[in-house]
């Protein structure tokens, strides 16, 4: 039996043994009762959209954020970065006139702390004072955040150095590194600010190389000593180190020198390095 | 009415249709129709569908292919309609002839089988089914002409085995 060939002018381009086959399905009538009884169940198709499952992924996913938000927390509030503890002064400026002699910076501890607890380590800039009696040992935290309850006990105010009224009186300070730009500060019992002469140096190309106030007559009262870092401070000094002597002399009084040494990371602030009183 | 209902008054008939040339039994045809829906209402929650007509005509084409695939030797006896005026024979004869082309589409490969049908069955051009398919229209053209081929060798084995 040889091959159908496909006749050009059918149009549906199919040969004698398809075509008659094909044309009997097309030819079908559709049975419309099942038509519509499709169409009608087809209608009342409705699916709920799919509440969320907690898949395992999801679960894994929910399990590792915690843990690693708990890790960030505890890290950070070791490291002290945490803003768990603010200043509630920061400078001699911030200080009450009449808590002056308490406290030069007062830190205010959380209240969930004692001084059992756990401290926390200091992280931010600090202001050491050495020198005192009792290696009293003064810091203070200058425009950062964090400090621990040990910071809250050693924050003592250096107690008024009190004597005789000298008929001398002077205030010197010289720094290491010398490219630090260090100020000196002098208020007397009035709160008025007296002038601090620049004192050229021995060495070339070195502008300044101390600092000094000289007091003949002292008043009655207490005069503030404070330092600063000028905000020329060179990025790469990370801490200046600060020497302040004060020297009485007169002829009732003994000659006295009282040295501190100051270190400062910070510029900006002043701090207050000794009061001396008449 | 919402847009769900429009789009099922809008397409089922032509939905029923597709798949009732391919399978030519009623019954089969709705379930077919249930499934072509169901498979669209859930796919139109995921995606945008931008061609309905042509969704639900592929779906169509594909789940009556498969079934038609699954199905074993029937004698549909729905869907035959007598009248006093119609001869038995002839009837019997006809539906022969269309049953032995639907076994034989059932064995070609799905794509051949589909572009068969959406030709011939449901009239469509190459273009059409092209977009139906998502394929070219070159390869409906192939596939054409290769659906052609298989289907008159396999019903002339069948005449000569018969």
């Amino acid at each position: 039996m040889p091959l159908p060939s496909h006749n050009p002018d059918d149009p549906l381009n199919l040969g004698e043994v398809l075509r008659p086959a094909v044309e009997q399905i097309r030819r079908s009538p559709l049975p419309h009762e099942a038509v519509d009884r499709s169409v009608r169940r087809a209608v009342r198709i409705h699916i709920p959209s799919t509440p969320v499952r907690w898949t395992g992924r999801r679960k894994f996913v929910l399990l590792a954020s915690a843990v690693a938000a708990s890790v960030l927390f505890a890290v950070l509030s070791h490291v002290g970065s945490f803003p768990s503890v603010r200043f509630f002064a920061r400078t001699n400026n911030d200080i009450p006139p009449n808590d002056r002699d308490a406290l030069l910076v007062r830190l205010t501890p959380p209240p969930t702390w004692s001084p059992g607890s756990t401290p926390s380590p200091f992280n931010g800039g600090r202001v050491a004072v050495q020198g005192e009696q009792s290696e009293r040992y003064l810091t203070i935290g200058m425009n950062e955040l964090g400090s621990n309850w040990g910071d809250w006990e050693r924050v003592q105010s250096p107690a008024p150095w009190r004597g005789p009224r000298p008929d001398d009186f002077r205030v010197q300070a010289s720094w290491s590194p010398l490219d630090a730009d260090v100020r000196l500060h002098l208020t007397d019992p009035e709160g008025k600010r007296l002038p601090v002469a620049e004192i050229e140096s021995d060495t070339p190309g070195q502008p300044r190389r101390s600092q000094c106030c000289v007091i003949g007559q002292a008043s009655q009262g207490i005069y503030v000593v404070e330092v600063s870092l000028g905000g020329s401070e060179l990025p790469f000094l990370s801490v200046t180190t600060i020497k302040v002597r004060i020297t009485l002399q007169g002829s009732t009084a003994p000659s006295h020198t009282h040295e501190r040494i100051i270190e400062l990371r910070h510029s900006g602030s002043r701090v207050q390095v000794a009061r001396v009183g008449f | 009415m919402t847009d769900w209902d429009r789009i099922v008054r809008e397409h089922g008939p032509v939905v029923f249709a597709t798949a009732w040339r391919i399978l030519g039994h009623a019954a089969d045809t709705e379930d077919v129709v249930q499934e072509v829906f169901l498979q669209a209402h859930q796919m139109q929650q995921n995606e945008v569908v931008r061609c309905w007509e042509a969704l639900l005509r592929r779906l169509a084409s594909c789940r009556a292919l498969d079934r038609l695939r699954q199905r074993r030797v029937v004698v549909p006896l729905d869907g035959l309609s007598l009248t006093a005026g119609d001869d038995p024979e002839a009837l019997a004869i006809e539906r022969e002839l269309s049953d032995r082309l639907r076994l034989a589409i059932a064995r070609l490969p799905p794509r051949e089988a589909a572009v068969f049908c959406l030709r011939y069955f449901d009239d469509l051009s190459y273009e059409r089914i092209a977009e139906t398919l998502q394929i070219t229209a070159g390869a409906v053209a192939t596939a054409l002409h290769k659906a052609r081929g298989r289907l008159e060798s396999y019903l002339l084995e069948e005449v000569k085995e018969s």
